[in-house]
């Protein structure tokens, strides 16, 4: 993985949760489960860091930097594993 | 690293702090230049001396440049969405996304995981409670580990998938057939002294009403990373949320 990562500064767009629609009841043990899933999965403000434009290299941030007229948010991590488009790094 | 952002690692007063640790943000103006650097480790509100606190980071670099207007709409949808999957031509899922939090950590890691039919199989709608060997599932398992753990340990993959998973009907509704897959997991790589996983999952698989092929699902997995880097045991709790994708 290419150990640095390039994002133009913006400002994250947040979402509410869609709303939970008129579905027929599920069995317990099943709606346990997806509540429980729920309660795990993080909310789209938590996932907003994904959403940014980030770039793979700072040549790449820099034309659009100078086209958008826009700063640039570089972060450099010098470990030789690991993936930042995922977090797991 | 490109030259260019090995130049201004290495010429920032960040790279000569004895503090640093092996992360290095840096705002630049919209044409290249840097007005603002900080640590790159988080440290939220108990930033130390090599952690930070990128929202006080970040407003100061604010204050050093003229923002550009904020998005409009159109703009913001041109965004990227979350990391996913395309739909098949198959009529199952495309795979599942998985989202790993540490406890105590804000910061979700989202990995997906492709499958195709060879992989969907084994999760058909049983007629009765079946054993599933957890090696089947070893595609999501390897992805259980936390961020920030040492290189090796991280590219080192689990080796041996082992539980009691247990796949059994769990009913039906108006719309659709239900699977429950829940049970034990231990993940390990060669032997006690490296580090493993151990916990448990609990996934509903749903069903169309008149096809035993997996639909969606959903579900969770709880447990903790037994982090063995050297010498003794850590152990960090996990919480991981499974989804099929796409809708």
């Amino acid at each position: 993985m290419f150990p640095s990562f390039v994002s133009l500064l913006a400002s994250a767009t947040l979402f509410t949760a869609p709303m939970h629609g008129a579905d027929p009841p599920k069995p317990v043990d099943v709606q346990k489960v997806l509540d429980k899933f729920q309660a795990a999965r993080p909310t789209a403000s938590d996932l907003a860091v994904y959403q940014l434009d980030w770039l793979p290299t700072l040549k790449a941030a820099k034309e659009k930097a100078a086209k958008e007229d826009r700063p640039i948010f570089l972060i450099v991590v010098t470990n030789s594993y690991g993936n930042l488009k995922t977090g797991h790094c | 690293l490109e030259p260019e952002v090995r130049e201004i690692v290495s010429k920032s007063e960040l790279f000569k702090d004895s503090k640093r640790l092996n992360v290095f943000a840096f705002v630049l103006d919209s044409k290249g230049l840097v007005i603002h650097q900080f640590h790159g480790v988080p440290g939220g509100r108990a930033a130390s001396a090599s952690r930070s606190d990128y929202r006080a980071e970040l407003t100061k670099a604010i204050a050093k440049i003229k923002l550009p207007k904020e998005r409009d709409a159109k703009e913001r949808a041109a965004l990227p969405a979350l990391p996913d999957l395309q739909m098949t031509s198959t009529g199952l899922p495309a795979g599942v996304r998985l989202f790993l939090r540490q406890e105590g950590l804000p910061l979700a890691v989202v990995e997906t995981v492709p499958m195709g039919a060879k992989h969907w199989q084994p999760l058909a709608l049983p007629d009765k409670v079946k054993k599933v060997d957890a090696e089947l599932l070893k595609d999501w398992l390897i992805w259980l580990y936390p961020p920030a753990i040492r290189a090796a340990d991280e590219a080192k993959q689990f080796q041996k998938f082992t539980g009691d998973l247990t796949l059994e009907p769990a009913g039906t509704d108006k719309s659709a057939r239900y699977a429950l897959l829940r049970g034990g997991i231990r993940l390990t790589k060669s032997d006690d002294k490296e580090s493993a996983f151990e916990g448990t999952m609990q996934i509903v698989l749903t069903y169309s009403l008149d096809d035993k092929d997996v639909k969606s699902v959903r579900g969770a997995i709880e447990g903790d990373y037994l982090y063995r880097p050297r010498s003794g045991t850590q152990r960090m709790p996990l919480k991981v949320a499974i989804e099929s994708r796409p809708e």
